[in-house]
């Protein structure tokens, strides 16, 4: 990722300031601001403050903090000088800006019919989760995920940071573009988060195929219904599972003939068999495939790739990813 | 003979001054009229198309007329070359220097030139509902610049032709 992809978050009068972050982009993984607080930054899975002078340190003390007016004037610039054309983001509590970086909002709520949440206003913490397209990070997963030439129900399971969405987004990219172990499939992506193809204005920022299609800021269940009566897909892709209304969408999608491809948050295959309406779904084996992502000595791994029978696939060893 | 041709001369030269002035006047109504509907385009598109304002300053590149056409068509790409330009220095900038020969008053220049500066309201519609303030001034100027226009108009065009009385007969 080139250094200007990160610098461009910024407005003009911060470019100097934000400098040496830009410069190890590669490395970045989060940037964490709060009002009166010291900047906080994740590089490389280690945690560095930002100085007075642009330089990184861990020297909590050296720590510059962020200041009101300076939160104000990024939010601007993040939303174009056009914050009334994100409330719906800003309701949500993120926004997806160019180049696919998710951007978390906090600040005091405005309440309608005293439970909606209507908006966001006093925004004085933000987290800017840098997103790292891998392309290429799924390749040594394919030959366990297809039977026949046809693409396998597959749910990734991976605690939260182990690069869930990143597998995701790569698996996406594979399938609709073809491999060697199947053609090319035309792929229904509900992007709930903005987080798979970091769509910006409606423009995919990550490759995400040839043959695939977005439905993005769309809730699950009405965008895996709405993607299977607009573009049939062949395959089906979902973030972040979570709710009895994405179980019932995903039973619907498979009944229609669709493959899944899908993520959940957890640690294995037990840990979400436990899991309320998983269960189920897993006794009725919906899925083909379970990828368990994990870490090992920093870097994200895949643990395991299990069959619809709960067994380990032959010919698995551990991939580092 | 010459001194007819001279006398002739002086009076199309006085007279053409004042036509002059008196189109300067209407060219400043009809400016203002632009102004109005751009900023109606805006309010519109904030409204109705829930566009940022890079966007909203592409379709204006493609709709209104030059020099406002240029102005709009540089703002975009500043802006999508996504440099980390503020749009408010940007837009006061570009304005500047676009509106630079417009026969209006600085007034109502800086409302096109300000208008930036009401931005950064959450809710579309009041956003929009703050850019209509502008949108009231505007049509101020527009009604003051109209029912100028007819009075100045007479005035300038008697005020020229008895200049060039004056001038014919000091000469003569």
């Amino acid at each position: 990722m080139e250094k200007e992809n990160i610098l461009h978050i910024f407005p003009n009068f911060m470019h100097a300031k934000w400098m040496k972050v830009a410069e190890n982009s590669k490395k970045l993984q989060e940037i964490r601001l709060r009002v009166n607080q010291p900047i906080w930054i994740l590089l490389d899975n280690s945690e560095w403050f930002l100085s007075e002078t642009g330089q990184l340190t861990k020297d909590i003390k050296q720590a510059v903090c962020s200041k009101e007016k300076e939160l104000e004037a990024l939010l601007s610039h993040i939303c174009q000088y056009s914050i009334y054309a994100f409330t719906d983001e800003i309701r949500q509590g993120y926004m997806t800006i160019q180049g696919g970086h998710r951007i978390g909002l906090a600040g005091q709520v405005i309440l309608e019919n005293q439970k909606e949440v209507r908006n966001i206003k006093y925004i004085r913490y933000m987290n800017i989760r840098v997103a790292h397209e891998i392309k290429g990070v799924s390749d040594s997963v394919l030959p366990f995920l297809y039977r026949d030439g046809n693409v396998l129900n597959t749910l990734i399971i991976s605690p939260p940071g182990c690069g869930k969405t990143t597998m995701l987004r790569d698996l996406v990219r594979n399938f609709s573009d073809g491999t060697e172990y199947g053609e090319g499939k035309n792929v229904g992506v509900v992007d709930e988060r903005s987080e798979i193809a970091g769509s910006f204005l409606g423009v995919p920022q990550n490759d995400i195929g040839v043959r695939t299609d977005i439905m993005d800021a769309c809730p699950k269940q009405e965008g895996m219904m709405m993607l299977i009566r607009s573009m049939s897909p062949d395959i089906l892709a979902v973030d972040e599972l979570g709710n009895a209304g994405d179980i019932e969408a995903l039973h619907q999608a498979t009944h229609c003939g669709c493959k899944m491809l899908a993520t959940i948050h957890g640690f294995s295959l037990e840990d979400v068999y436990q899991k309320r309406y998983m269960k189920e779904v897993i006794d009725e084996q919906l899925f083909d495939r379970y990828m368990i992502l994990g870490k090992k000595n920093n870097r994200c791994v895949v643990n395991g790739i299990y069959d619809e029978e709960r067994k380990i696939c032959s010919n698995w060893q551990e991939l580092s990813c | 003979m010459l001194k007819l041709a001279g006398v002739i001369m002086l009076m199309l030269g006085c007279v053409g001054i004042g036509i002059s002035k008196v189109n300067e006047e209407k060219r400043r109504v009809r400016e203002l009229r632009q102004i109005k509907r751009i900023i109606i385009r805006i309010q519109n598109e904030m409204i109705y198309g829930k566009r940022t304002l890079p966007e909203i300053c592409f379709l204006l590149s493609q709709y209104v007329e030059r020099p406002y056409r240029d102005i709009f068509q540089e703002i975009y790409q500043k802006l999508a070359e996504n440099r980390g330009e503020i749009l408010e220095k940007l837009w006061k900038e570009q304005m500047e220097v676009g509106m630079k020969e417009m026969p209006l008053k600085e007034a109502e220049k800086d409302i096109l030139c300000n208008l930036p500066e009401h931005l950064g309201i959450q809710d579309e519609t009041m956003q929009a509902a703050d850019i209509g303030q502008s949108l009231d001034m505007i049509a101020e100027h527009i009604r003051q610049a109209e029912s100028e226009l007819e009075s100045k108009a007479k005035v300038i065009m008697s005020l020229s032709v008895t200049a060039g009385l004056f001038i014919s007969i000091l000469l003569l």
